[in-house]
């Protein structure tokens, strides 16, 4: 037995009970997150719930067994029993790391893409997913295992990890409000705000997660072979700087290239539903949506633009006014307190103007809400997201439009009926109860999806960055009723959903929503026994093509209210 | 004269403390070496140092042959080393601990392992966080001498022990030293642990050795005698470097020789006394010899002694 071999067993022979608890845990993890528990929704929401705080224990227990591992044999003072010993710093750092790869590395990874495989994500998908969970996990346990060799017991570790956290809430609180300074005194445009929020992805998570990973071992690495603390520390903290640097002033850009496709334009998402049913084939207009209010009327004017020809345009293709910018939807506190005006657009309380309100007949989909409680101050909010005030100058807004493309397509057609259920890709939903009322049916369905991606910022699938394939995207699934033998559709009245926790993470696993879909019969389509009996469910979801980012898009001016 | 170890100008710093400094040390093969100084005099860095555990400052180490900084888990597994600070492992059983030191060492002895276990008498399946400190040093010691090094290191082993413990190391290293031909290489504070056991030793003091001579030699050299003289007149001669500590008491002039030479010394002493009627010489023991020996340092720097 070579001693690479003699260090691993002994380490595995004294961790051998907490090894056991750490892939029990795992296991646990996986069980949980299988597709088990579908229609069951009290055991699928507290199974999904507990899983979110199995993450977190598991990274509890990396930062136990870590340093616990690396200070049975310390690299720090000059009493460690290997030393004297014919064991080399060589074989301690081969040991060490073989170990980390492979039990708190490779194992949960696996364990993950095994569950994400079971919950149906297909082998194209788990291999893009792979890069992004092995960087979670090595982003945890690579920085810790370098911690930890850089002290001598677990106190120290403590103390050290204590003031590093110190250190980054410090940190953090400067760079926010150096932020704001800069963008508040320079001559900032609204470009460079939106680049960031655009550059804040899901791929600079996995670049920094790697790269830290790396670095961290390169450090472990020196730190091993020669002892030095004092400069492996030094290193280490001279590395941090310039990652921060390097996030804070360059990715932003370098991020900037993932961002824009260009995609066509076409109508709203109804009429291209009702196209993809083949019940219309109807185009629509461009509107103009107007503000006024008494002392600062203004005009918010949506036109397509004139460089994109009619023929351009796709079937099946078409846009979404998905977001716009601030700028233009933030009308200023104190104009709204003074109007007259009070209706869905304008109010006098402090609250942002809901940005998708402003084309709310055009969506069928519930987007992402805008609005948010505000002081009133010009701050806004994308995604949740706390911003930066944003001074306006001369009554003047300015705007860009995001263009998110979704292509809809029907995934799965069921009879209506309870218990009718299907599966595709990664997404799963039951019929679990219809209600029926007068003219109203209200349809419980339990949906199910593995998803990939981080939420930490923005979130964003893995699968739509750059090359990768489109992705059914989880909030643009739509429910029809469909008469097979009239052919009559039914779109849904009112769509509320209760959405269960995810399996936790830095990205999420599984999601598991309850949707509450109220249709309302017409003279069409009366939605009595006879009707339904004929009826079928149709889910239509809408794949992301990419966005489309267009920059100044329009501008709105104060100007006198046109006429009528 | 081969050596195991040797050292040439060796020094360490940490800081502003020079904690060995210019160390020259030559431990020959086969001896048993008791490296003796002060508590702090810098046996254990150098001990360290000769080790690969920490680098010098200056200067350099051999250990059988090789640079202290080349040494390589080849070397180290003909070196057996034990310190009084070294931390044990001791979530594992002493049988643990014996299999997992096992592989390191080609030349693992089994037979002999077994009987240092029962001549130490070590329970092999408790955990070694329940051993008594001398039952550590103990389990510590098997490991460092089961594979038959040709180098034991032993740096304070018998500190902290009660003498029956140390009575009991003393004489299995007694009883296996006489049958193999390792260098023994012990430091210790406590001339009284190494006195049996050591047939060389080196004094360090203040970073600084001061002697490194055979105990035979020494014990040879440094000699009580004790003057008859005619008179009780004071005596005011001056004396020769070579007598130190000399006492008058009526008629009896007491003092000690380090350079006696049989006939030599007698007829200088008859120079410097003439009146001398009888002179009686006594050896010295190592402790003796070492407190003489420290005194002298303390009153030359100025320095607390042991």
């Amino acid at each position: 037995m070579n001693t690479i071999q003699l260090i691993f067993k002994k380490d595995v022979l004294r961790l051998r009970w907490l090894l056991v608890c750490w892939v029990g845990i795992i296991a646990l993890r996986c069980v949980i997150s299988s597709s088990f528990f579908l229609d069951n929704i009290e055991t699928q929401t507290r199974m999904l719930q507990s899983s979110q705080w199995i993450f977190s224990l598991m990274v509890f227990m990396l930062f136990v067994l870590i340093p616990l591992l690396v200070h049975d044999d310390s690299l720090i003072g000059s009493t460690a029993f290997w030393m004297g010993k014919p064991l080399s710093r060589k074989a301690l750092l081969i040991s060490k790391t073989i170990f980390i790869l492979s039990f708190f590395i490779v194992l949960p990874t696996t364990a993950e893409l095994l569950t994400l495989a079971e919950n149906g994500i297909t082998a194209h998908y788990l291999w893009l997913a792979m890069p992004q969970i092995l960087s979670t996990w090595g982003g945890i346990a690579l920085p810790v295992f370098l911690l930890a060799s850089m002290t001598k017991k677990f106190s120290h570790f403590a103390i050290a990890l204590f003031g590093i956290g110190v250190f980054c809430i410090a940190a953090s609180l400067v760079e926010k409000n150096a932020f704001n300074f800069i963008m508040s005194h320079g001559e900032q445009t609204p470009d460079n705000y939106f680049f960031f929020i655009e550059s804040i992805n899901i791929t600079i998570c996995i670049v920094n997660a790697i790269i830290v990973g790396l670095s961290a071992l390169t450090l472990i690495t020196y730190q091993y072979l020669t002892g030095d603390t004092r400069k492996t520390t030094s290193l280490t903290i001279m590395f941090s700087i310039v990652l921060i640097i390097v996030n804070y002033f360059w990715c932003w850009d370098f991020m900037k290239t993932f961002s824009t496709h260009d995609k066509l334009l076409s109508s709203p998402p109804k009429t291209q539903i009702q196209l993809l049913l083949q019940t219309t084939n109807q185009q629509s207009q461009p509107e103009i949506v107007k503000f006024a209010n008494a002392s600062n009327p203004f005009t918010v004017e949506v036109n397509y633009y004139l460089d994109l020809a009619p023929d351009q345009f796709v079937v099946n293709i078409f846009h979404e006014h998905y977001q716009i910018d601030s700028t233009a939807g933030l009308i200023p506190y104190d104009w709204r307190k003074e109007s007259n005006e009070n209706n869905d657009y304008v109010n006098k309380e402090p609250y942002l103007i809901s940005l998708i309100n402003l084309f709310k007949g055009y969506h069928v989909i519930p987007s992402i809400e805008q609005s948010s409680k505000r002081k009133p101050s010009y701050q806004y909010t994308i995604d949740g997201e706390e911003s930066f005030e944003y001074p306006l100058a001369h009554r003047q807004l300015g705007a860009r439009m995001f263009w998110q493309i979704y292509r809809y397509q029907i995934t799965s057609t069921v009879p209506f009926r309870e218990n009718a259920h299907d599966k595709f890709f990664s997404q799963q939903f039951i019929v679990k109860n219809i209600e029926k009322s007068t003219d109203e049916i209200t349809a419980i369905i339990l949906e199910k999806q593995a998803v990939l991606k981080y939420d930490l910022l923005a979130t964003r699938d893995i699968n739509n960055i750059d090359d990768y394939d489109s992705s059914i995207q989880w909030n643009n699934a739509i429910y029809l009723l469909r008469n097979n033998q009239t052919q009559e559709i039914v779109f849904p009245s009112f769509d509320s959903d209760q959405r269960n926790k995810s399996v936790g993470g830095p990205f999420r696993i599984l999601e598991g929503r309850v949707r509450y879909i109220h249709f309302f019969g017409n003279d069409n389509a009366p939605l009595n026994d006879d009707w339904l009996k004929d009826a079928e469910l149709i889910r239509v979801d809408a794949i992301a093509e990419g966005r489309h980012l267009y920059t100044h898009g329009f501008y709105a001016e104060t100007t006198e209210l046109p006429e009528e | 004269m081969d050596y195991m170890i040797e050292t040439q100008q060796l020094t360490k710093c940490f800081k502003r403390k020079t904690a060995v400094n210019q160390l020259n040390l030559k431990v020959p093969k086969g001896s048993i070496f008791a490296f003796l100084g002060a508590n702090g005099a810098g046996k254990t860095t150098t001990i360290k140092m000769i080790m690969n555990i920490i680098a010098p400052t200056s200067g350099r180490a051999t250990v059988c042959g090789v640079d202290s900084l080349q040494l390589s888990p080849s070397q180290l597994q003909s070196i057996g080393y034990v310190s009084e600070s070294q931390e044990l492992p001791e979530w594992m059983s002493c049988q643990q601990l014996l299999d997992y030191c096992k592989p390191m060492y080609p030349s693992w002895d089994d037979n002999f392992c077994q009987a240092l276990i029962k001549q130490f008498d070590l329970p092999l399946t408790e955990k070694l966080r329940h051993f008594s400190r001398g039952m550590k040093m103990k389990a510590a010691l098997i490991c460092a001498m089961a594979f038959r090094p040709q180098l034991l290191i032993l740096d304070e082993p018998f500190s902290g022990l009660d003498p029956l413990v140390r009575e009991e190391l003393i004489d299995g290293l007694l009883e296996i030293t006489s049958s193999e031909s390792w260098t023994i290489f012990v430091s210790s504070h406590d001339i009284n642990e190494v006195e049996r056991l050591a047939d060389w030793v080196g004094i360090l003091h203040a970073g600084e050795e001061k002697i490194t001579e055979g105990v035979e030699s020494l014990q040879n050299r440094f000699k009580h005698i004790e003057i008859l003289l005619g008179d009780d007149s004071t005596q005011s001669t001056k004396l020769p470097e070579n007598f130190i500590s000399c006492q008058q008491k009526g008629r009896v002039l007491r003092l000690i020789h380090d350079a006696y030479q049989p006939g030599r010394t007698d007829e200088e002493i008859k120079c410097l006394f003439p009146t001398t009627t009888d002179i009686k010489v006594q050896g010295m023991t190592l402790r003796e010899i070492f407190i003489v020996l420290a005194k002298q340092y303390r009153l030359t720097s100025g320095r607390g002694g042991v």
